[in-house]
C-alpha cells in the first residue's frame, strides 16, 4: 500500500514534467546548441579575420635565402603573405595604407636576444601565427645538416605511460582523458539541477499553495519525498542519458570524418565510474534540496540557499588544475572521497591517474552513507517543516526536528 | 515621482535587511579566497618556462630544491648528451640515463618526475614516449619544452642553444606597438604576457558584467513574482500606478546589484593587491578610467535591457516555476558573448566581436570587453551605446504597456497569444 502511493507520486511527477515544453527544449536544445555553438566557434576562429599581410625588415640576415614574398597557408587554410621591405618608412607607409596589418623589424642580435618589434594597430592572430611559421621555418632551413628537416617539427606524437607501462595514451587520448570527465561533470551537475530544482519549487510550491495540506492526510511525509526523489531522479537520468548519447553519437561521426581520431577510444573506467556515483551523487543533492524546501517558506529564499549546494559541488572545478597537477595530493584525495565534491574529482582522477581500489570504494561508500543519511534528515524536518507557514524553520527547529 | 523614489527606497532597503543578501555578499568572496588558497596549497607552481626565457630565480630554486625537471634515455643515438651550449643551471635540470631500467629506477625513488625515450626511429618519426606516474595531456608541458630544446640543440650543426630557442619559439619576445602614437618600447609588453592578461582581464569584465546585470535583473523578477503569488502587489496597485512600481523596483534593485558588484570589486581589489602574481599579469594591460566608466555605463544599460525584459515576464507569469522558463529565452543572449569568451579576446577586432557590439543584448559585456583589452574604434563605441539606448527606451514602452494592472491582477496561465494581447493593450 505504501509503496503504491510512492510510486503514484513518482509516476505523477516524472509525467508531468517529462511533458514539459522546458524540460523538452532544455534536453533537445543543449546538445544542438553546443553543436552548433562549437561549430560557429570554429568558423569564427578560422573565417574571423581577413589578414592581409605581414611585413618584414630583416636587420640579422637571418632571412636572406628566402623569397621577398613567402606566402603561409594555416591548418585552417587561410593564407598569409610574408613581404620583405628593406626600409621602415616604406613598411610604415604601407601599414598606414593598410596595404598591410603591420611589420615586423628582425633586430641584428635576434639570435642572442630572442627580441622582436611589431609595428601595428591590430595584428590578427592569424598573422601572428604565420610569422611564428615562417620564423621557424627558416631557421630550420639555414641549418645545413641532414637532421634539419626534422628540426620545423621536433616532436610529433608522445606517447605517455604509467611507470608500470599498462596503460598508454597518445597526446589526443590524453585531451580525451581530460575532457571526457569535464563534459560528464557538467552533465551531471546540469541533470542533478534540473531534477532537485524542480523538487525543491514543487515541495515550496506545494506548501504555498496549500496543496502539502491535502497531500498530508493521504500519504506519509516520507513516501511523499521519496517518490517525487524517484520520479525526478528518473527525469534526471532521461536528460543526462540523452546527452550522453548525442555526446557519444558526435565522438563517433567525428572519429568517421577524421582519421587522426581513429585510434581514440572512450576511457571506460570513467564511464564507469560516473554510472556508479550518479544515482548516489543525485540522492544526496535531492535530499538537501528537499531539506531546504521543506525548511523555508518560499522559492526565492529556497534558490539562494540552494545556491550554496550547488557552489559545493561545482568548486572541485575551480581547483581543477591543482589536482590535476597533483592527483595524488591531499587535497585531491579529500575532495574525491567528500560526498558532494567526489563525483566530479573521482572521475577525473580515474582518468589521469591509478586510484587505489580502496579510495574509490571509500568514496562510494562513503556518497551512499552521506545520501541515505541527508534523505533521513530530509524525511524528519519535511514532517516537521512542511505544514508550516510563512516562516523558515531555526537552527533550533531544525535541531529538533532531527531528534524526533 | 515622489512614490517611485519611495519605492526604491524600500526594496533597496528591504533586500539589504535579509541576512541571505549578506551572506550571498560575503560568502561569494570568503568561498573564493578559500578555494584559490586551497587550489595554490597543492600546486608545485605550474611554470610553462622555457630554458633561458625563465626567471634565473626559479631555476635557481629548483635547483636547489634537488629537483632535476626531467629523465631521459636516449636510443637514437641523436642526443649524445646536453650541449656545452647550455647555461649551467639548464643543463642541471637534466639526467640522462644508459637504460630504461635505470630510468625507471630514479623514477620510483622519486628523483625525477617522468622521463622520455627517445626511440632508435625518432628522426623518421618525431616520435617520444613518456614514462610518468600521470596521464595529465597538460602537466608535462614543462618538461616537453625541455626535452624538445635538447633534441633540438642536438640536431643542429651549431650545436647552440640560443639558436635552438629561436627555432622552436621565434616569436617569444615579439612586442606590438601601436602605429599612432609613437610609445617608448620599453613601455610595450610581450605579446605572449598581454594575451595572457587580455585572458584574464576579458574574462573578468565578462563575468562581473554578466553576474551583476542577470543578478540584478532577477532580483526585480523574483520580487514581482513574490508579491504576485501573496497579492501583496493587489494592495500596491490600489495606491501606486503600474508604471511608478515598475521604475521604483526597477531603480532600487539596480542600486543594490551596484552595491553589491562594488564591494565584490573593492575585495577583489585588495585581494589582488595582495597576490602579486596575479597582478603582474594583470598590469600588463592598463586598465584606464575610461573603460572603467564605459563599464558602467554598460551595466546600467545592460541592466535596464534585462530588467525590462524580466518586468515583461514577472509580468505575464504567475509563479515562480512559470517564470523559470521564459527566463530561459531572455538569458541565452547573455550567455553567447561567455559562449565566445575566446573569439572575442583572441580577436577583439574580428567580425564575430564588431558584429556582437552591435545587438543590444550582446553588446553591454562584449563592448566592455574590447575596450578594456585592445583599442576600440571611437564611432563603434557611439553605434553600439546608441543602439543600447534606443533598446532600453523601446522595452521601457513595451515594458510599461505590458506591466499594466489587469495583466499584473489576471492569474491566467503565460501564453504567446496573451503576450501579444497585453503588448497591444
Amino acid at each position: 500500500m505504501r509503496n503504491a502511493k510512492w510510486w503514484t507520486v513518482a509516476a505523477h511527477e516524472f509525467g508531468i514534467h517529462v511533458r514539459r515544453k522546458g524540460f523538452i527544449a532544455a534536453t533537445l536544445g543543449v546538445p544542438l546548441l553546443f553543436a552548433v555553438g562549437f561549430g560557429l566557434i570554429v568558423l569564427f576562429m578560422a573565417r574571423g579575420e581577413t589578414p592581409k599581410g605581414v611585413g618584414y625588415i630583416d636587420q640579422s640576415g637571418i632571412t636572406s635565402a628566402q623569397p621577398d614574398r613567402v606566402v603561409i597557408t594555416d591548418t585552417l587554410q587561410l593564407d598569409v603573405p610574408l613581404i620583405r621591405y628593406t626600409d621602415e618608412a616604406a613598411a610604415r607607409a604601407d601599414t598606414e595604407a593598410e596595404r598591410i596589418d603591420g611589420y615586423v623589424v628582425i633586430p641584428a642580435d635576434y639570435l642572442a636576444t630572442g627580441s622582436l618589434r611589431a609595428v601595428s594597430d591590430d595584428l590578427p592572430s592569424v598573422s601572428k601565427d604565420a610569422l611564428r611559421t615562417f620564423l621557424r621555418r627558416t631557421l630550420a632551413a639555414n641549418n645545413q645538416s641532414a637532421a634539419s628537416p626534422r628540426l620545423s617539427r621536433v616532436i610529433t606524437e608522445v606517447r605517455s605511460r604509467t611507470p608500470d607501462g599498462a596503460r598508454e595514451a597518445t597526446r589526443a587520448q590524453g585531451v580525451l582523458l581530460f575532457f571526457t570527465p569535464y563534459l560528464f561533470s557538467m552533465f551531471f551537475f546540469i541533470g542533478i539541477f534540473t531534477s532537485s530544482s524542480y523538487l525543491m519549487t514543487a515541495l515550496v510550491e506545494e506548501k504555498e499553495n496549500r496543496v502539502m495540506e491535502i497531500l498530508a492526510t493521504s500519504i506519509k511525509p516520507f513516501s511523499l519525498m521519496a517518490g517525487k526523489i524517484f520520479g525526478l531522479g528518473l527525469l534526471g537520468l532521461t536528460q543526462i542519458t540523452i546527452w550522453t548519447a548525442a555526446a557519444f553519437g558526435m565522438f563517433s561521426l567525428a572519429k568517421l570524418r577524421f582519421p587522426d581520431m581513429a585510434g581514440l577510444s572512450l576511457p571506460s573506467e570513467v564511464v564507469l565510474i560516473a554510472v556508479v556515483m550518479f544515482i548516489p551523487a543525485y540522492l544526496l543533492v535531492a535530499a538537501s534540496l528537499s531539506t531546504i524546501g521543506a525548511a523555508v517558506s518560499a522559492v526565492q529564499e529556497g534558490q539562494q540557499l540552494s545556491g550554496i549546494v550547488s557552489v559545493l559541488m561545482i568548486s572541485p572545478v575551480w581547483f581543477l588544475t591543482s589536482i590535476i597537477n597533483n592527483p595524488h595530493s591531499v587535497l585531491a584525495v579529500f575532495t574525491s572521497i567528500f560526498p558532494f565534491t567526489a563525483p566530479i574529482v573521482m572521475m577525473q582522477r580515474v582518468a589521469i591517474t591509478t586510484v587505489p581500489a580502496w579510495q574509490i570504494l571509500l568514496a562510494w561508500i562513503v556518497q551512499v552513507g552521506a545520501a541515505i543519511g541527508m534523505m533521513w534528515i530530509a524525511g524528519r524536518v519535511l514532517r516537521f517543516g512542511m505544514l508550516r507557514y510563512g516562516k523558515r524553520l531555526t537552527v533550533r527547529e531544525l535541531g529538533q526536528a532531527l531528534r524526533g | 515621482m515622489n512614490k517611485t523614489i519611495s519605492i526604491a527606497r524600500t526594496e533597496f532597503l528591504k533586500h539589504l535587511q535579509k541576512p541571505t543578501f549578506w551572506l550571498t555578499l560575503l560568502g561569494v568572496p570568503i568561498l573564493l579566497v578559500v578555494v584559490s588558497l586551497l587550489g595554490n596549497a597543492g600546486d608545485p607552481g605550474s611554470s610553462q618556462a622555457i630554458p633561458g626565457l625563465a626567471t634565473p630565480d626559479q631555476i635557481a630554486a629548483e635547483i636547489k630544491a634537488g629537483k632535476p625537471q626531467v629523465g631521459f634515455v636516449d636510443q637514437s643515438g641523436l642526443v649524445p648528451g646536453i650541449p656545452a651550449s647550455f647555461p649551467a643551471e639548464t643543463a642541471a635540470l637534466y639526467r640522462q640515463y644508459a637504460s630504461i631500467d635505470e630510468a625507471q629506477a630514479a623514477l620510483a625513488n622519486e628523483e625525477i618526475p617522468g622521463f622520455y625515450i627517445i626511440p632508435a626511429d625518432y628522426l623518421t618519426k618525431g616520435e617520444l614516449v613518456r614514462y610518468s606516474p600521470q596521464f595529465n595531456p597538460f602537466g608535462g608541458a614543462l618538461q616537453e619544452s625541455l626535452i624538445e630544446i635538447v633534441i633540438a640543440t642536438n640536431l643542429l650543426d651549431s650545436q647552440d642553444v640560443l639558436y635552438a630557442r629561436a627555432l622552436l619559439e621565434p616569436t617569444a619576445g615579439l612586442k606590438v606597438e601601436a602605429l599612432n602614437p609613437p610609445v617608448n618600447s620599453a613601455e610595450v609588453q610581450n605579446e605572449s604576457v598581454r594575451q595572457e592578461a587580455a585572458f584574464a582581464l576579458g574574462t573578468g569584465f565578462a563575468l562581473l558584467l554578466y553576474i551583476s546585470i542577470f543578478m540584478s535583473a532577477s532580483l526585480l523578477l523574483q520580487a514581482l513574482i513574490e508579491e504576485k503569488e501573496n497579492r501583496v502587489i493587489e494592495v500596491v496597485l490600489s495606491s501606486v500606478s503600474p508604471r511608478h512600481l515598475l521604475q521604483g523596483k526597477i531603480a532600487g534593485l539596480g542600486l543594490l546589484g551596484l552595491f553589491q558588484v562594488s564591494v565584490w570589486l573593492a575585495i577583489a581589489g585588495g585581494a589582488l593587491v595582495g597576490g602579486s602574481k596575479i597582478m603582474a599579469t594583470l598590469s600588463a594591460i592598463k586598465v584606464t578610467p575610461l573603460v572603467w566608466a564605459l563599464a558602467l555605463v554598460c551595466f546600467i544599460l545592460g541592466y535596464l535591457i534585462y530588467a525590462s525584459l524580466m518586468a515583461g515576464i514577472g509580468a505575464i507569469a504567475n509563479t515562480m516555476r512559470e517564470s523559470s522558463q521564459l527566463t530561459v529565452i531572455v538569458v541565452l543572449p547573455i550567455i553567447i558573448p561567455l559562449m565566445f569568451l575566446s573569439v572575442i579576446i583572441t580577436q577583439p577586432n574580428g567580425t564575430l566581436s564588431q558584429v556582437l557590439t552591435y545587438v543590444p543584448l550582446t553588446a553591454p559585456i562584449v563592448l566592455v570587453m574590447r575596450a578594456a583589452i585592445s583599442a576600440i574604434p571611437l564611432w563603434q563605441v557611439g553605434v553600439s551605446l546608441l543602439g543600447m539606448v534606443a533598446t532600453v527606451i523601446l522595452l521601457q514602452i513595451l515594458a510599461a504597456r505590458i506591466f499594466k494592472a489587469n495583466t499584473l491582477l489576471s492569474g491566467a496561465k503565460p501564453s504567446l497569444g496573451g503576450f501579444v494581447r497585453a503588448l497591444r493593450g
